[in-house]
């Protein structure tokens, strides 16, 4: 199933979890500083492991970065 | 001297910094340090995929020990800017947000018709809400009876360096609000913010004025001089204007003139 993390469109599989999926991509899930929404949803650092993914989610990693 | 009072919060500066616009991280660090600023502002942007350069500016700044504003930069609707400040309370661990909605790209004017909104949603939500806001005193008075913990006009349109363009508003802000008044845009140099600070504001943000002058340090080091001074000036009161010389040196005790 497609779905699309930060803009990108991702090829996964059906039953894959949020915290498996940052794994795969090559983002720490224990990384301080990180927080993910789901379809517009925040979805609690503690609910990583059980959130499944759905098809066509939107999914946005974000950080803090420079700004004023 | 007496600090600023941010929600339960006393900071010892008045001064708030943001970290744009530094070509590296040692920069950045070195002119914030030079400030003297307890607080600092950064946006929230997507984590770079397949990027492992593990480069952490939240990290950065904790270990320093600053206080991290996160700002919802980039937001034009209640909702993208309400989802931002709920992003970066779960990233960031904190409730503080500097809530900007703004109206273009080209003016990056605030559009208070979602501002209004917006903050009622967050205040709601337990968010210490620091709201960037046009200088209009009806704005800020509605702000504060949303019950937002700051708010933080604009002298001059963001990274224009224009100063204060009506002070005269933000001194009619000052009067109209309890809540603390911080000058949040528009400062170029260390006089633009003296005046704010003399206007009677609380506090005074800035950014652009120290990341992009000749050299960084000296300014953030100006500008907390600035800010001290005005602070000063505006409680020890200034002296009323007036169009004719009042002589200083007595006239009593003169020589006899020719």
């Amino acid at each position: 199933m497609n779905i699309q993390v930060n803009g990108e469109v991702k090829e996964v599989s059906p039953g894959l979890t949020l915290y498996q999926l940052l794994l795969d991509i090559e983002i720490d899930p224990a990384r301080p500083g990180i927080a993910v929404a789901i379809d517009q949803e925040v979805v609690l650092r503690t609910q990583w492991e059980e959130t499944e993914i759905q098809p066509d989610s939107e999914i946005e990693v974000i950080r803090a970065a420079q700004g004023g | 001297m007496e600090g600023l009072k941010i929600g339960d919060t006393v900071y010892q500066s008045r001064l708030l910094i943001g970290t744009a616009g530094y070509p590296n991280f040692d920069l950045m660090i070195r002119s914030l340090e030079a400030s003297g600023a307890e607080i600092a502002t950064v946006a929230m942007r997507r984590v770079k995929l397949s990027d492992a350069s593990g480069e952490n500016l939240f990290n950065l700044l904790r270990e320093k020990g600053y206080t991290i504003l996160p700002n919802t930069s980039g937001c034009f609707t209640a909702k993208d800017a309400v989802l931002t400040a709920q992003l970066a309370r779960e990233a960031l661990d904190t409730s503080l947000v500097k809530l900007e909605v703004i109206g273009d790209d080209q003016t990056l004017f605030p559009d208070v018709e979602q501002l209004l909104p917006a903050a009622a949603t967050l205040v709601k939500d337990g968010f210490t809400v620091m709201p960037y806001c046009n200088d209009d005193p009806i704005t800020c008075k509605k702000l504060e009876d949303i019950g937002c913990a700051t708010v933080m006009p604009l002298g001059a349109p963001i990274g224009s360096g224009m100063g204060i363009r009506n002070p005269y508003n933000i001194q009619i802000i000052r009067d109209t609000v309890s809540v603390p008044v911080i000058v949040d845009a528009g400062v170029g140099t260390a006089s633009d913010a003296a005046i704010a600070m003399e206007l009677g504001c609380d506090g005074v943000l800035l950014s652009t004025a120290v990341a992009k002058a000749r050299q960084p340090v000296l300014m953030a080091t100006a500008m907390r001089k600035a800010v001290e001074a005005g602070r000063e000036a505006f409680l020890a009161g200034r002296i009323p204007r007036k169009l004719y010389a009042t002589a200083s040196s007595p006239w009593e005790g003169m020589i006899n003139k020719a």
